[in-house]
């Protein structure tokens, strides 16, 4: 299969755009009724991440690994041992994704990163959809 | 007939061959074929990151089409949503594209 460069840069970089905004707004976000939102754009993020990847994995490039220093975290919301609404069942395989995500960054494989990116979407997506139920109900009863 | 020579060495190579053409006096172009695993040759300098020098054609789009989207992105990337500086979380997952290299292979073996 070939692959442009210039498209797997294109897929990079819109991914990427979207992804840190995703990020910039679990990190600056205070504890609120957006919270399933960020989710929801975290999992769309992750899933053109795991995209971007796929893509770089097939035109062949590597990745050179990353130093995680300490506890890896996304962002504080997001973090073990906060308050997080939402299954725990879910947020354990939310972490355990997280722990996969910091696996990848630091091994050399893009497809590595695709998988992790895959899976972190996933489990976002299950939390955003589980806990924007919870608050329309909870809407609904307030109002 | 710089294009046309691209396309008679793209028509003379096997799919996922690289090579290098000169044409147009001392300017250096060479063909991309990311299916043979790697964009560029090995014979280059390894384990680089995205390498601008060099011109992928076949009548794709070339490097430094690359160059100009690259520099749009980085010329419209937005700052963080306060206007301060960015919030330090996730601080490794970010900026990915940069640890994207083009020469997997040669990357290990100068490793």
């Amino acid at each position: 299969m070939q692959v442009e460069v210039a498209s797997i840069v294109k897929q990079m970089m819109s991914a990427g755009e979207r992804w840190e905004s995703a990020l910039d707004a679990h990190a600056l976000a205070p504890p609120d009724a957006g919270f399933p939102v960020r989710l929801r754009a975290l999992s769309i993020a992750a899933g053109e991440q795991a995209a971007a990847f796929e893509l770089a994995a097939q035109g062949g490039l590597g990745w050179r690994s990353r130093a995680i220093d300490g506890e890896f975290s996304l962002a504080p919301e997001l973090t073990p041992g906060r308050t997080r609404p939402g299954p725990p069942e879910l947020w354990k395989r939310f972490d355990a994704a997280t722990a996969a995500l910091a696996t990848a960054l630091a091994g050399s494989s893009p497809k590595g990163l695709a998988e992790s990116f895959t899976e972190l979407s996933e489990v976002s997506g299950l939390l955003a959809s589980d806990l924007q139920r919870t608050y329309r109900a909870a809407t609904r009863v307030a109002g | 007939v710089e294009r046309a020579l691209d396309l008679a060495v793209a028509a003379w190579l096997e799919p996922g061959e690289l090579a290098d053409v000169r044409c147009s006096g001392d300017r250096e172009q060479q063909l991309v074929d990311l299916s043979a695993g790697s964009a560029f040759p090995s014979g280059g300098r390894r384990g680089r990151s995205w390498d601008r020098r060099r011109e992928p054609v076949d009548g794709r789009i070339r490097q430094s089409e690359v160059d100009r989207m690259l520099g749009e992105q980085a010329s419209n990337r937005p700052t963080a949503p306060s206007g301060g500086p960015r919030p330090p979380a996730a601080e490794p997952a970010r900026d990915l594209i940069s640890s994207l290299i083009t020469d997997p292979e040669g990357s290990r073996d100068a490793g």
